[in-house]
């Protein structure tokens, strides 16, 4: 387990779970951050990812740029889950207008999010 | 506990709205502590005004053929109390929201939302205090009722032997319509459609979607997004001052990196990862991107 400044990071069973901390503004400078200790944190490995981004509050187009090229680097896939109406709509929005090839969704269960990264994670 | 979607909740989002259609994407609605779907809302509708103000800045300097692009200031004059004592407004959307008597002789912090105010006292006032006689800054203005207006500002202080005054520059970048010089007539002037803005954007997210693999001829290029390979050439290069496989070779590189700054990562590997075809090739264009090789990079990142 690695509790960073901005974000919690742990691996269980060959998923790297990523939770935001509450209340962040993320900013390209957050997301850099954010970043810089997921790949110290991985040791060099790729992994499928669980985000829980219910933390955020909000977040600026430079950090959502920054995010969907620079830290796309070691993830297989990524699966998004948050009960929180506000981050359920940040989210649908930086998967609508960042849209990249690495396999990504949303998900309103927590076992259909793992379900998803568990195919991705071979 | 959820929000209803009443009128008087949806003020702001209305405001936003009506300055959306006229063209003013430099407002952000005030948010607030709740998650609900309201505030999602409001999230989306900052998030998408955000996204329309830096793509149209960055395109602005090329739709010239009408218009000529203006810088409109908001000037303010502060005493030593950082009162307002005068102001110079070009900006209309702030001054049909703001009625001079509550600018002048006010502190002019009330002018900023919650948020820029700690930022002006904490990044401003403190620096200038050791002298500093400019800075910039990001100042996040109150607007109409719910609404922000985010201008990039400059703030000098000038000091006397018994005061110290400051003035306040805020601008905005925008369009005017050309009734001075005929542009029409200048044939070398460059002119990009907002369909040429919309495929260059596109041609840039599929290079950054292939960074792993080689970047297809210029010729298949053109097939895939149904346009002529000169216009990809000399419209790419405009746009984002490198050819497309010059910009597909720097975000490599820049991916890179992160890598070698980040993980034990072999260079090997990383040439790899990176979809390098060896590992000469890989130095090769780092030292030509960024004038070191590889190892002297990761040399320097490990000293530091």
């Amino acid at each position: 387990m690695f509790e960073g400044e901005y974000a919690k990071l742990w691996i269980e069973d060959t998923i790297l779970f990523i939770e935001y901390r509450s209340h962040l503004v993320l900013t390209k400078q957050t997301a850099m951050e954010v970043l810089r200790s997921r790949l110290a944190f991985q040791r060099n490995q790729e992994y499928a990812v669980f985000c829980d981004p219910s933390g955020i509050v909000s977040a600026d187009t430079d950090a959502l740029d920054y995010l969907s090229r620079e830290g796309t680097l070691l993830i297989k896939a990524v699966a998004f889950y948050t009960p929180s109406p506000l981050n359920i709509l940040l989210t649908e929005f930086f998967l609508e207008t960042h849209r990249r090839r690495l396999p990504a969704g949303i998900f309103k269960h927590k076992i259909q999010a793992l379900k998803f990264l568990k195919s991705h994670s071979q | 506990m959820e929000r209803e979607f009443t009128k008087a909740n949806l003020q702001g989002v209305y405001r936003m709205l009506f300055e959306l259609a006229k063209g003013n994407l430099a407002f952000k609605i005030e948010r607030s502590s709740h998650h609900d779907e309201l505030e999602g809302l409001i999230a989306l509708l900052n998030m998408t005004a955000e996204k329309l103000h830096k793509n149209r800045n960055q395109f602005l300097w090329f739709n010239r053929q009408n218009g000529i692009v203006v810088i409109k200031t908001l000037s303010f004059l502060l005493n030593q109390e950082c009162e307002v004592v005068h102001y110079c407004c070009e900006i209309e959307s702030f001054e049909n929201s703001t009625r001079s008597d509550d600018i002048l002789d006010k502190p002019f912090v009330n002018l900023l939302t919650t948020k820029s105010r700690a930022a002006w006292k904490k990044k401003i006032l403190e620096p200038l205090k050791q002298e500093q006689t400019f800075t910039i800054l990001p100042l996040n203005y109150k607007s109409y009722d719910h609404l922000n207006l985010n201008l990039h500002s400059v703030i000098t202080r000038i000091p006397y032997p018994d005061a110290v005054i400051y003035i306040v520059t805020s601008c905005l970048l925008d369009i005017k319509k050309d009734d001075v010089f005929n542009f029409r007539e200048n044939t070398t002037m460059n002119k990009l459609s907002h369909w040429d803005q919309q495929l260059f954007h596109e041609i840039e997210e599929y290079i950054i979607d292939h960074l792993q693999e080689p970047l297809k001829p210029v010729y298949e290029l053109a097939s895939l997004f149904n346009t002529n390979e000169h216009k990809i050439k000399t419209g790419f290069k405009e746009i984002f001052g490198v050819t497309p496989f010059q910009y597909h070779r720097e975000q490599r590189i820049e991916l890179s990196k992160i890598l070698i700054a980040n993980t034990d990562l072999s260079l090997k590997d990383i040439a790899r990862k990176m979809g390098f075809t060896s590992y000469p090739q890989f130095s090769q264009h780092f030292k030509n991107y960024t004038e070191m090789s590889p190892r002297d990079f990761k040399k320097r990142i490990q000293k530091s």
